[in-house]
């Protein structure tokens, strides 16, 4: 069913087993999965079916460098269908080693493993409409085995509120609210669980929806600022009793700082072999081995279509002296070790040429961090204040990584790569729009937010959906996991429901 | 992939120019050399295509930064005298090219304007920027 929470009247309560407060990837597929169950559901939706300004302009914030303003607001949608309006559609689970505790990376280590993960992620290739085969990494050349290994990306670009708006709004026990927008979660006096939800549906308007259980899903940054403006009962925020909300905040940075120049044919770098269809994209990435022999992070490499090079020998040899080469032919000729130039007209092979992407897994770090700024929004909350830190580990292992390749290039022949060096590392990065880790999880409520099962430490009906429980960025595209953990915390919620 | 533009190939390019600088300094060097015209310029012209950079001048040019005061002289022997002279130029370049993954097995790079190069690369590279006048000062 849907409803649109502008007619409803002033101090409307509503009741149900369960409040889904955001309609994003994670929100819809978790409404989803309880689609059918004998369990009644809100999905509460700020905005509309469309994008409007007005429901965009509450994604307004502050952020520090290196972000630039309109980030906030540019790098999120805030309609129906969320920020998989403008997705790209890159599929793929994280890899085992981003949930490994890795010595040399700070703060790593996800509560579960990728096995835990792996039956989620075939029930989120259903959802994002992909095939479920993700095998396919492999070394990029067996004598590169423990080196450089080479994975497929699906690439589907689904449009959560186009593909599932009518299976929703059509569901018996699902109630779609659009125009409702969450203010903040109302904890019961002894702050051990949620009772209710405020909701602004316009104007002055106010809806409480009460429920047995509720979900957080409104995104990775927003998820952290619900919980620090639900103050009421605890005054630093829900589940921060530990000061872990909004820390850890993680992001793709995205380093357009190397070249690799092929000669026709040579290696596996050819137009071919790194091409990107509509449905599919070809990447590479250092092998965990090489992860932990250089003591970085993970990371992946991505190539642009190379285009033929023409002319790049523009610059001649405007040759004055010769001489020497002359007289050292010269000698070895006299003493009978001619060389003869007229047995090599082979055709001259073309050289390829383009720059690639590093697109960095961050590792966490506790300063990089979501607060509350001093400006509110129009219905008094405080906006969010961003501060997106990266470390000395996060630029080496992108240095790292392109030496790698440089190096594996030349031993096997593949061309020579270039790590520019008017490129300032640490300035020439820019964000991938990807929001992690601001309420992590981790079994330990001094470190964490969520449990391994994404419920909120503290608050026994409190579960969160969304990349901000990720405790490790990895360096895929966030959506297909936050899918598949929602699909997992559906499961749970089913259970401590039914 | 777009299909590609009229090419202009490389060698040609190089060589184009390269063979009438030859013609002047073989007339120059010829008596005293007893070399055909151009062939030193010919063959490493033909060893400099090999390495997969788009400007080897400019890219040689920046080799001197780190190598203050080397010699023309030097850069020949480091360059040639490893490499079989009694055969083709085709056996002369595979031994260039299995040269260079040697050095990059053995950990023997250069980086040379951002670009990591095989020692012998980027010797050659320094050399074609030298007698090309475009040293880096």
């Amino acid at each position: 069913m849907l409803i649109d929470a502008r007619e409803l009247e002033d101090g409307a309560v509503v009741e149900k087993d369960l409040c889904i407060l955001g309609a994003g990837a994670a929100g819809i597929s978790i409404a989803r999965e309880l689609n059918g169950h004998g369990l009644s559901v809100a999905l509460l939706e700020g905005g509309g079916f469309e994008r409007s300004g007005e429901s965009q302009e509450l994604y307004q914030g502050t952020c520090g460098t290196p972000l630039i303003d309109p980030y906030l607001p540019a790098s999120r949608l805030r309609y129906f269908g969320g920020t998989t309006n403008h997705w790209l559609g890159y599929c793929r689970p994280f890899d085992a080693i981003d949930f490994r505790k890795r010595e040399w990376v700070p703060h790593s280590g996800w509560p579960i493993e990728l096995e835990t993960l792996e039956p989620y992620y075939r029930r989120a290739a259903e959802v994002c409409r992909v095939a479920p085969d993700f095998d396919g990494v492999a070394p990029l050349v067996p004598e590169s085995a423990n080196r450089i290994w080479t994975f497929p990306f699906h690439v589907a670009p689904l449009r959560f509120g186009y593909a599932y708006r009518g299976e929703l709004v059509d569901s018996a026990n699902v109630e779609v609210f659009l125009h409702a927008n969450a203010l903040r979660l109302e904890l019961r006096p002894n702050g051990g669980s949620v009772e209710s939800v405020e909701v602004a549906t316009g104007g002055e308007r106010r809806l409480r929806v009460r429920a047995r259980a509720f979900a957080l899903a409104l995104g990775g940054i927003e998820n952290a600022r619900q919980l620090l403006i639900s103050d009421d009962v605890q005054p630093t925020g829900i589940g921060n009793a530990h000061d872990q909300v909004g820390r850890y905040f993680m992001e793709h940075p995205i380093f357009p700082v190397a070249q690799i120049c092929t000669h026709h044919g040579d290696g596996p770098f050819t137009d071919e072999t790194v091409r990107s269809t509509d449905t599919w994209a070809r990447s590479f990435r250092l092998s965990d081995a090489e992860q932990q022999r250089s003591s970085i992070l993970n990371g992946c490499l991505s190539f642009n279509l190379i285009p033929r090079v023409e002319d790049v020998r523009g610059q001649l040899l405007a040759g004055r002296s010769w001489r020497v080469v002359e007289a050292f032919l010269a000698e070895r000729e006299a003493a009978g070790e001619a060389v003869s130039l007229n047995d090599a007209e082979e055709p001259e092979s073309a050289l390829y040429f383009t720059r690639f992407d590093v697109r960095a897994e961050h590792a966490p770090n506790p300063e990089s961090r979501i607060t509350l700024g001093e400006a509110t929004d129009r219905f008094g909350h405080r906006r969010v204040r961003l501060d997106w830190r990266l470390q000395a580990i996060d630029f080496e292992s992108v240095r790292r990584a392109v030496e790698v390749l440089a190096e594996d290039a030349g031993r096997f022949g593949w061309g020579r790569v270039r790590l520019d060096p008017a490129v300032d590392l640490e300035r020439g990065y820019t964000p991938g729009f990807h929001h992690m880790g601001a309420t992590r999880m981790q079994d330990d409520p001094r470190r964490g937010v969520v449990d391994r099962n994404c419920m909120v430490h503290g608050v026994a009906n409190l579960g969160i959906a969304g990349s901000s429980v990720f405790c490790t960025s990895g360096y895929a595209n966030p959506t297909f996991t936050i899918v598949a953990l929602a699909v997992r915390l559906a499961d749970h919620l089913k259970e401590m429901l039914a | 992939m777009s299909e590609p533009g009229p090419r202009i190939s490389r060698r040609a390019a190089v060589g184009g120019t390269v063979g009438l600088l030859g013609l002047a300094a073989a007339a120059r060097y010829l008596p005293e050399l007893l070399l055909g015209p151009g062939r030193a310029e010919r063959l490493i012209v033909r060893l400099v295509e090999l390495v997969a950079v788009p400007d080897p001048v400019a890219v040689g040019g920046t080799f001197f930064a780190s190598h203050p005061g080397t010699t023309a002289d030097e850069l020949v022997v480091e360059v040639l005298a490893e490499l079989p002279m009694g055969g083709t130029l085709a056996e002369l370049q595979a031994a260039f090219r299995r040269r260079a993954m040697e050095d990059f097995e053995r950990g023997r790079t250069e980086r040379l304007d951002g670009w990591v190069l095989a020692r012998s690369e980027a010797s050659l590279c320094g050399l074609v920027a030298l007698v090309a006048g475009q040293k880096s000062r």
